[in-house]
Order: structure tokens, then sequence, then C-alpha cells
């Protein structure tokens, strides 16, 4: 594959949500540099699922796939008086600039409102730590309206309800469990596949975004690459929220975009529908990842560093590209999941440039493995006060713009391979040689997914090959 | 270990007494003093492990971060306690020494079991002798309290209005039953695994 032909001008990345928790957006960004060219996903992987929807106000694609899925969804268990309700995460508001989870979600409420009477449907945003990150997010995304008013937000840290599981008493939020009925509202992108390795993601959350921190710490703490996806299972399956939850739906995405909405009142056949289209989706673009050979990433985004996305994939699949994580059968993956994280600790990364990120999660490990440069002052003075990363400074820099700062970061690195994480989907904002470079890659990458990994992935995880790729 | 190198200030004519930064404190840095419906939050600033959580409750502009003019080291070294109560503390917890217990301080469960064998009793003067829960909290509840526990059995709550919930589940403690009913997970495996590595590291060998 050459790169004549392959390339086309910068894509326009999704805008940055003003908030407390960074620095004020900024209006240089990553795609503005010289030299900064787009990439097409498709372009690289003809097979990677096609979009209805990568970014942009007009998510009309997304409301008709959710209204079609849900029709064959039961909600007869909904009674007229009862109060349901419809949770979601932040990050899905991370993804594709957030306005397709947003609006997936208004066609849930509004879809339970016209099938089945009640008008007490409530969304529950659940927030990661910060006490305003909620409020931000219901204001942006106009969540009030979209829900006449009934909507609220949840953290970590707010109170707990003791649920009996398989695995002992854990803590889910009281804000969560505390209607007639839940609906979950999911999204599949891959996201942490160093984290869960695409094991039952369909479960996360409940032992994540909708637990008390304590249950958090729990899987963070001494569980392993596999077992630590049980928390989430385990709280999933118990009686209390069986006796809950109405239904499921997810965004259904790949590095393209979104692909469709999914739905269903079985749980597991829908996680299984989810982790079948993460293997397939995201497969090819995660290999081509582990195959860069030497690159500068740009982070010029909204969500914290590692959820960031390119074409689709979050700068954590680059921080971590050295394992293939779809892969369970390491054996050298038998200990704590944060000791496992080590062994994908990138070696293409050679610098790192900071435009514009959320703080508050520790990310220093970024500047103990390459050169990191913070581009403008306003990053900088966020992360001087960022109660994660303490020690950032000990060996970041600190440059005037985001020029000053890719020209020294192309300097300490000894590449001109520039990758820019800035939530884009569908194409990659990379320099010329970047794009080159994954011209190259590609096929090979294609080939060995196809041939070799994709049908081992899916067995590792009990899909037969057969069903999912004919 | 942190090295403290803010902390915070009240601004009094902004603060309207509404309590949740003292609720919100990990230390117990922050207290609300006058008559209860004229009280302002005061900081005891050698307490402060400068985790913000307090300005981010604050809804009122009435705390800001001030720079300390030196930097403070806050922790406790593993090499200043018995090396061998520090090891009978973390296998009784069911945690190896070396683990990191909170990224954001850099506190490894060493550092925690030592605090406690130095005398914190509670969670906040673990936190403020170790640094930890200074952070994102992701991390630091589960060996926080196992540490605790294992040291003093019962924990009494720190404060009667701060939650804290009594999860501290670890992978070895999981029932054989459950590990058995999912076999996706390989719990049998990973257990198998931790219980390995924690009878290597707690050999009498070593």
């Amino acid at each position: 594959m050459s790169v004549d032909g392959l390339t086309h001008p910068a894509v326009e990345p999704p805008p940055v949500m003003p908030t407390v928790y960074g620095p004020p957006p900024q209006p240089m960004r990553g795609r503005d540099l010289p030299g900064i060219v787009g990439v097409k996903v498709r372009d690289l992987f003809s097979d990677v699922p096609e979009s209805i929807y990568s970014g942009g106000q007009d998510v009309s694609a997304v409301r008709a796939s959710a209204q079609r899925i849900l029709v064959g969804v039961d909600m007869s268990m909904i009674k007229t008086t009862d109060t349901v309700n419809v949770l979601c995460s932040e990050h899905g508001f991370g993804m594709l600039g957030g306005w397709a989870y947003a609006e997936m979600l208004t066609t849930i409420k509004d879809t339970v409102h016209a099938r089945t009477g009640c008008t007490n449907v409530r969304l529950v945003v659940i927030a990661w730590l910060g006490a305003k990150e909620a409020d931000e997010i219901i204001e942006y995304y106009g969540l009030t309206a979209r829900f006449d008013g009934r909507v609220r937000g949840a953290t970590p840290m707010d109170q707990g309800v003791a649920i009996d599981t398989a695995m002992g008493t854990l803590y889910g939020l009281r804000k969560v469990y505390d209607g007639d009925w839940i609906i979950h509202a999911h999204y599949d992108d891959p996201r942490e596949i160093y984290l869960h390795r695409a094991i039952d993601r369909i479960t996360k959350p409940f032992g994540m975004s909708y637990a008390r921190m304590e249950t958090r710490s729990v899987f963070h703490i001494t569980m392993g690459p596999r077992s630590g996806n049980f928390i989430g299972r385990a709280i999933a399956d118990s009686a209390f929220v069986r006796s809950k939850l109405a239904f499921t739906t997810t965004l259904m995405t790949s590095p393209d975009g979104v692909i469709s909405v999914d739905a269903d009142n079985d749980l597991d056949a829908i996680g299984n529908r989810l982790t079948a289209n993460i293997l397939r989706s995201y497969g090819k673009m995660l290999a081509l990842f582990r195959s860069i050979n030497d690159c500068v990433a740009v982070i010029d985004g909204g969500k914290w560093p590692y959820y960031i996305h390119a074409g689709g994939l979050i700068f954590g699949h680059l921080f971590y590209n050295k394992v293939d994580w779809f892969d369970l059968d390491r054996v050298e993956d038998d200990v704590a999941i944060e000791s496992s994280l080590a062994a994908g600790l990138s070696e293409s990364l050679k610098a790192a440039v900071i435009n514009q990120a959320l703080i508050g999660l520790n990310f220093t490990s970024v500047t103990l493995i390459c050169p990191t440069i913070v581009a403008n002052a306003q990053m900088a003075d966020a992360l001087r006060h960022d109660f994660a990363n303490p020690l950032f400074f000990k060996r970041a820099e600190v440059t005037d713009d985001l020029h000053q700062a890719v020209d020294l970061a192309i300097q300490r690195g000894g590449t001109d391979k520039v990758i820019v994480f800035d939530g884009s989907y569908g194409s990659l904002n990379v320099s010329t040689s970047m794009a080159q470079h994954l011209s190259e890659l590609a096929p090979a990458c294609s080939r060995e997914v196809d041939d070799v990994l994709l049908p081992k992935w899916l067995k590792q995880r009990g899909i037969d090959p057969a069903r999912v790729l004919t | 270990m942190k090295i403290v190198q803010q902390t915070v200030e009240i601004v009094d004519e902004n603060c309207t007494g509404c309590y949740r930064c003292e609720r919100a404190c990990p230390t117990g840095a922050i207290t609300m003093v006058g008559p209860r419906k004229e009280a302002l939050a005061v900081v005891e600033t050698p307490a402060c492990i400068a985790c913000f959580r307090c300005i981010d409750v604050c809804d009122d502009d009435a705390i800001t971060i001030a720079e300390l003019d030196e930097p403070r080291v806050v922790g406790t070294k593993a090499r200043d306690v018995d090396p061998a109560e520090l090891k009978d503390l973390c296998r009784a917890a069911g945690l190896e020494p070396e683990q990191m217990a909170c990224l954001c301080s850099s506190t490894k469960v060493k550092e925690l079991a030592a605090a406690v064998i130095n005398g914190a009793a509670t969670f906040e003067q673990l936190a403020l002798d170790t640094g930890a829960a200074s952070g994102c909290l992701l991390y630091c509840s589960v060996p926080m309290r196992r540490i605790l526990s294992a040291h003093y059995g019962e924990i009494a709550q720190d404060k009667k209005h701060l939650r804290r919930y009594d999860t501290a589940h670890v992978l070895c403690e999981i029932p054989e039953d459950a590990a058995d009913r999912y076999p996706l997970f390989a719990l049998r495996r990973e257990q198998a695994a931790a219980h390995a590595r924690l009878n290597e590291v707690f050999s009498d060998e070593r």
C-alpha cells in the first residue's frame, strides 16, 4: 500500500467540553500543526465495519438505529407508575464528542414513555470522581431538557447499597439502584483492553461505574487480568440486580464510528454480540498500533490522557502496545492486573506531547518511559495542581505552544512520525511519515488478524468463529 | 510517600458553613469551627496532604490552593520498623509488601503496614502518615482497610459522617463454588498463581 492517495486533509476533531478538571479548551489543536494529514481507517482496513455516524451534531442515524432495535425489546415489566433509572457512564460522552451516546439515551427515554406510559424515567449520569463532573456533562449535553428535568449526577463517593453476590457483599450506588427498574445503557469502546481483556465487557460498569469506590478498589488491587472481570459479573448476576434490570442497550462501534445501536433483555446475549464486535472491529487497528516502530503522540482532547481517541483507538492502546491483550493464553498474565500492565509498556512511544487533557488520573508513568512535553502554560498549571500526579514535573518539560512542543518532542524522540489523539473516529490525524508507516504496516496486520488472531481470540472466549466471520 | 507542595486556604468571607469540605477531607485536616449555625472551615495545614477534594466539593469558591514555601514529605519508611513484624502484618492482610497500594502517592503496602505498626489506627491517620488516599481513590481503599483490620481487628469508623464501606475482597478469598461456576474468569488459575506468589513472598527463607 502506498501513501499516495491515502491521505486527505486533517479531520476536524470533536470540540473539547469546558471543565474545571482541565485547562480551558485550547484554540490550537493537533490537526493545525503543519504537515498533519488525515488517514481513513477504512482505507487502511477496508473491512472495518462502516459507520452510520462518525461525529457531528446530526445524530438522526443513531436515533433511527435505536428505535429499530428497541422495537424487539420487551418493556412490559415497566408499569405506568414505576420509576425507571437509565444508567449512563461518563466515558460514553467521551466517544465521538458524546452526542451519539446522548441521543441513544434520549431515544431510550422516549421509547419507554411511548411504549409503557411511564413518565418517571430518570437519567443517572455517573461520573468518575469529581463532584462537579456530572453537572458539567448534564449542562453541556442538555440532558435536563432531554429528560424533562429528571436527571441527576452520581459519583463513586455517594451513598452505597449492599449487594449480595457470589463473591460476597459488594456495594453499588444507591442512586443507581433506587428505581423500580434500571436500564443499562452501555457502549462497546474497547477502551482499557489491557485491564478487562474483552472478557464480559458488558458487565464491567456494574463493578465500576455503578459501584462504590471500595468495590472499584477490589478490582485494581489483587484481582488478575481475567478474574478482575468477575466483579462486574458477580454484581450483574446478583438477585438484586436481576430483579431490577429491565434491559440493556449499547452503542456498537468500530474505529470508523457508531455502526448501530443494540438492545436486548438478555444481558448475556447482547454481551456476546458486543464481545464479538470488539474483537472483529478493533482487532486490526490494535494490531497496527502494536506494529508501530516509533512515534510521537500528541494528546489533545477532553478526557483523561489514556482515554482520548485517534482513529477510534485510545492513547492507552498505544501506551500499552507491546503485547496482544486480546490473547488470553499468555502465561505471564497470572499476576495482579496492575503488575500485568508492565509487560505491555510501549517501546515505540518515543515522546509525548500534552496539549490538553483532564487531570485527576495518574499519568506520571508516561514521563518515566519517554520525554514528555506539556505544550502550554494552561495545561501546565492544571497539572501542577493535579493531586494524582504530584511528581509529574520531575521529568516533564513545558513549552510556550504546541508548535514548540511538537518540535521538541520530535527532536527528543528522534522520529517525525506523529499521531494526534484528539477524539477522532474514522480517521487518524498523523504526520505524512506516520501515514506512510501505517500504510506499509497495514496489509500484514490485516492478514495476521484474519488468518490467525481473530479466530483464536473468538475461540478463547467460547465464540464460534464460523458464526461470527461468515 | 508523597511530596506535598501545596496546601489549601479558606476564604472566610465565602465560606457558607456547608460542612462538605470537612466531610471530604481524607485526613481530618479541615474542621468546622464555631457554633453550628455559624461555623466556618479551618484548615490544619500540617495535616493537609493536598488532595484538593475540599476544593472540588466546595460550591462557594471558599477554598484556594496555596504553594508551600518548602515541600513537605509525607510518608513512613518501611525500614524503620521490625522487618518480621512488617512481614507478619502484610501476610495477615493477604497482601504483598511490594505491591503498590496508592499510585497517586507512590505508596506501597509495606509503607501502610509500617505506619500502622508505628501507631496509625484510623484511615485518617494512615492517610496522613503515608500520603495514601490523596489522589484518585481507585486503589487505596482495599489495602488500607485490610492492613488496618489485620492489625486492629474491627476498625472503628473514623468520623461518623464519613462514608466508608467494608468491602475489602481479595482474589484468594473468592469462594471455590463461585470460581467453579464462572470458568470464563479463570478464577482458580489466577488464585493458584496468587497463592504461589504469596507463599514465595512470605516463605521463611526470604
